[in-house]
């Protein structure tokens, strides 16, 4: 028995950021640290991600309640993890998974709510234990990375500032607009601006008599904290797209930045065309007039291109549906060597499913939410088999968040150079932003940030 | 040893996107505090106002740092923030010297207390000059945010309801969590068109003849949310209204929704009389201007036995807390508007003494500290409000709160009983 011995694991239920039930452990090591975590939830989940478990009881909480999935910390896994050495992280989430069971590692028994919340927490007394940030703590313990640099990359926030799509009740088919501050020299001033272009938006709310504004819909209806805008109708879907990203340059304008190519900030898109993707075509266009458009995934790809020629769009998520591989073939080859093209539905933080995707070609990086997978150990496996590869992997929340900023620590841990987080607004996201911005003044001069981070992957582009 | 050896200021965000300060303080013993400033809506009314008063806070905290704070003794927290007062009694502005004053006593505050869990709760509980009782806040929750945390024209600021039949923490949260969803569910039925405002409660238009038309109907969709998810209302929950009446305030009365007529201060003592006759209502907050006191008391004596009247904004045109009973029968705590945390307790303390019923405060703007609810916890008292199930700086109060709940001696004593 030694420091790192874990002495005690304790779950209980607490909420996340929608005010539904989530788990939280506690992990206290016999040297007395204790390390504390919650886990998020997502909104849509693929049908390869790991299972969260939910009490079936509808008398409480409309049936979403975790006592079950606490009832598993404070049983089974107290027991199995018990004495454990909190330092060898691998063999403690090895341990949950052994006790789970369950085939293809769904983690669905113990949940993997219950599972990831312990091994998140696992981590945060080990590090308090050391008295290490959590940050080193996973870079020293967990990753291990090829070239053993004890530099960190501060990653590049992608800020989702305008919701479309299952986010929404407006006409944009795409489910977000993102602002990536890519001229902001260190990551606090990348937050500076964000902060300035979030109320600048906000001004915008109301019009000069102090009424709601026309084109302004109501913000805040996003779990995320972007904004939604109103979209005039018959505009069609390049109208649409066109309208929303006219708007959000303006509002970054009267901020005093810019969007362009020298300018401050960069656009992204998150598409999540799994959404509107409809045996073979894509339905665009139909939000509001009920009458979509069918579209081939050639026909995506070319309004792609399009957007790409025409705005600052650096970055596309899930461009294509997760069944079209025919259609990330293409959008791989038309775009691959011009923007970076993440997989979120289409890899869903899965290490086979990732090195699937990698021999076929397909996109340039990969999004990485941690409760995918539900072990600490194997969201970090992911984001090495991504690296070794040459893709890009970028650390993600969920849309049921909670105050918890696990995430940040492991974005730099990891160098990923890119962080999705939200919107500059509510505290779920604003905490991460929060942390981060403690490592930068920590880190001080050991720490870069780039804002051009993605821009590596076109070599033809840069004169 | 308490002694101080290093503060640092810096720069973090709140929930809606404005720079805050964060102060961080060391103890020699390598013991580390940290406080963030919440912000409310006249910190930040205009963009001026909100740089202003950032730069103002970091420069009072800068002009004490090296005089006053490095190197300095905490013995007992009182003794040192009887220090902080004296040091900072030369700030003009009343804003500044309690965010001043909050900012460094709650930082060093935690610096003494560890970083348990429980840490803060114990310290705070262990400041002399608080009651002894050990008995958890009821929760009071956002359902409906309008005036200037939303873009609807219900002008209100807040509905709330109060799960005043739960009798535990865990099961108050629970009901406030239900009940919010269920009113998500109602306003999709309705086609009602809704966004969360700043406080985490939904915004949406009600339509009618009048104001009492239009805030019946808002109180109606709560009743019947309450009732969705199977609870009774009046029994299991009440309902609370925050008017925050200096902002609906208009040529010289009052204008509750931005197309009704406006309304004179007799008839919105009238409306409140009417409404708590209709609805199960445990109190009023702020229904009137500060222009108006002296109506405060004529509509404490027609409430009196069925609602309470709380003032918030309206303190500051009463005297002490202790004398707001005259005119209300509870006052709203917000600590950072207050000062250290001995002022705090005691300005808590001197309220419930004198027979107000004190109800902690988040703020419009805040962030993902949750100081208020180990406070409200510390003080044991009797409700504390933190907005709409939505948001983590609204949720991490609530998740502190179960927490704290989890100890032994908080779970043997229940929560406690408000019955007005």
């Amino acid at each position: 028995m030694n420091a790192f011995s874990i002495h005690e694991v304790f779950g209980r239920e607490i909420l996340d950021s929608r005010g539904h039930p989530t788990v939280e452990a506690e992990v206290s090591l016999a040297g007395g640290a204790v390390g504390r975590a919650s886990v998020p939830s997502g909104a849509s989940t693929g049908s390869r991600e790991a299972i969260e478990l939910r009490d079936k009881d509808s008398e409480r909480y409309g049936g979403r309640g975790v006592l079950e999935a606490v009832a598993h910390i404070n049983d089974d896994i107290q027991r199995v993890l018990r004495g454990h050495d909190a330092r060898d992280h691998k063999a403690l989430d090895r341990a949950m998974m052994d006790l789970d069971g369950s085939k293809d590692n769904s983690k669905s028994r113990l949940g993997a709510n219950a599972v990831l919340a312990v091994s998140l927490a696992g981590a945060h007394a080990s590090a308090a234990q050391l008295r290490l940030s959590l940050y080193e703590y996973l870079r020293k313990y967990i990753y291990a990375r090829p070239d053993h640099t004890d530099a960190y990359v501060l990653p590049l926030p992608m800020l989702n500032f305008i919701n479309g799509g299952a986010h929404a009740h407006n006409a944009l088919d795409f489910q977000e607009v993102l602002l990536l501050p890519r001229g902001a020299r260190t990551f606090p001033e990348a937050l500076e601006w964000a902060s300035r272009v979030y109320l600048s938006f906000l001004s915008r709310l109301r019009d000069q008599h102090g009424e709601p504004s026309t084109n302004f819909a109501s913000y805040g209806v996003g779990d995320e904290g972007g904004f939604s805008i109103r979209v005039p109708q018959g505009m069609g879907p390049n109208g649409t797209v066109e309208f929303i990203l006219s708007i959000l340059t303006e509002v970054v304008t009267q901020a005093g930045y810019s969007v362009g190519r020298d300018g401050s900030f960069a656009i992204a898109l998150d598409a999540a065309a799994s959404e509107f993707f409809d045996d073979g075509s894509y339905l665009l266009g139909g939000r509001q007039s009920g009458k979509p458009e069918r579209w081939s995934s050639a026909k995506l790809v070319a309004f792609y291109e399009e957007l790409v020629d025409n705005y600052e769009i650096v970055s596309i998520e899930d461009g294509m549906a997760e069944g079209d591989e025919h259609g990330w073939k293409i959008l791989t080859e038309r775009l691959g060597q011009r923007i970076q093209l993440v997989g979120d539905d289409l890899f869903a933080t899965n290490p086979e499913i990732l090195r699937e995707g990698i021999r076929s070609g397909i996109a340039n990086a990969v999004l990485v939410k941690v409760n995918q997978i539900g072990t600490l150990t194997e969201a970090i496996d992911v984001v090495q088999i991504a690296q070794q590869n040459e893709y890009r992997a970028i650390i993600s929340h969920r849309s049921g968040e909670t105050e918890d900023t696990t995430i940040s620590d492991i974005a730099v841990a990891v160098n990923a150079g890119q962080i999705k987080t939200g919107c500059l607004s509510r505290a779920d996201r604003v905490a991460k932003y929060n942390r981060l911005l403690r490592i930068s003044r920590e880190l001080g001069d050991r720490a870069t940030f780039r804002g051009d981070v993605m821009v590596p992957a076109a070599p033809a582009l840069v004169p | 040893m308490n002694r101080i050896s290093s503060v640092h200021l810096a720069t973090v965000y709140t929930s809606t996107s404005r720079p805050t300060v964060e102060l961080t303080i060391a103890l020699e013993s390598g013991a580390i505090g940290r406080a963030c400033l919440p912000l409310g809506y006249t910190d930040y009314s205009t963009p001026a106002t909100g740089s202003l008063l950032y730069q103002r806070v970091q420069d009072e905290i800068h002009a004490i740092c090296a005089r006053v704070l490095l190197g300095a003794k905490i013995n007992t927290q009182n003794e040192f923030d009887r220090l902080i007062c004296d040091k900072t009694d030369a700030i003009q502005n009343e804003s500044i010297r309690a965010k001043v004053r909050f900012l460094v006593s709650l930082a060093s505050g935690r610096a003494c207390a560890g970083s348990s869990t429980m840490g803060l709760y114990d310290y705070l509980a262990s400041i002399p000059g608080k009651s002894t009782a050990h008995r958890l806040p009821r929760p009071i929750i956002t359902l409906i945010s309008g005036g200037r945390v939303a873009t609807t024209s219900f002008r209100v600021q807040a509905l709330m309801i109060a799960p005043t039949g739960a009798s535990s923490l865990a099961e108050a949260v629970r009901v406030g969590s239900e009940v919010y969803h269920s009113l998500h569910e109602i306003l999709d039925q309705h086609g009602q068109d809704y966004a969360i405002g700043d406080e985490g409660g939904l915004c949406t238009d009600f339509h009618g003849r009048d104001a009492i038309s239009i805030l019946s109907l808002a109180l109606d969709t709560v009743l019947e949310a309450i009732r969705a998810a199977r609870y009774e209302p009046g029994k299991d929950v009440k309902l609370a209204i925050d008017f925050a009446a200096s902002n609906c305030a208009a040529d010289g009365g009052y204008q509750l929704v931005t197309t009704s007529s406006i309304q004179a201060p007799g008839d919105i003592v009238a409306l409140c009389v009417a409404l708590s006759r209709s609805y199960p209502i445990l109190f009023f907050e702020d229904p009137l201007a500060g222009s108006h006191v002296e109506y405060l008391p004529a509509l404490k004596a027609k409430l009196a036995g069925t609602a309470l009247t709380v003032a918030d904004d309206l303190l500051s045109a009463l005297a002490a807390p202790g004398e707001a009973r005259y005119s209300c029968d509870g006052v709203i705590v917000m600590p950072d508007r207050i000062g250290t945390l001995s002022q705090a307790i005691d300005f808590a303390t001197t309220a419930a003494s004198a027979g107000c019923t004190a109800i902690a405060s988040h703020r419009s703007s805040d962030t993902e500290d949750t100081f208020i609810a180990d406070f409200s916890a510390a003080m044991s008292l009797p409700f504390v409000k933190a907005g709409g199930m939505s948001g983590s700086e609204r949720i991490a109060k609530y998740n502190q709160l179960l927490r704290l709940a989890e100890r032994r001696k908080m779970a043997e004593s229940s929560l406690q009983n408000n019955e007005v």
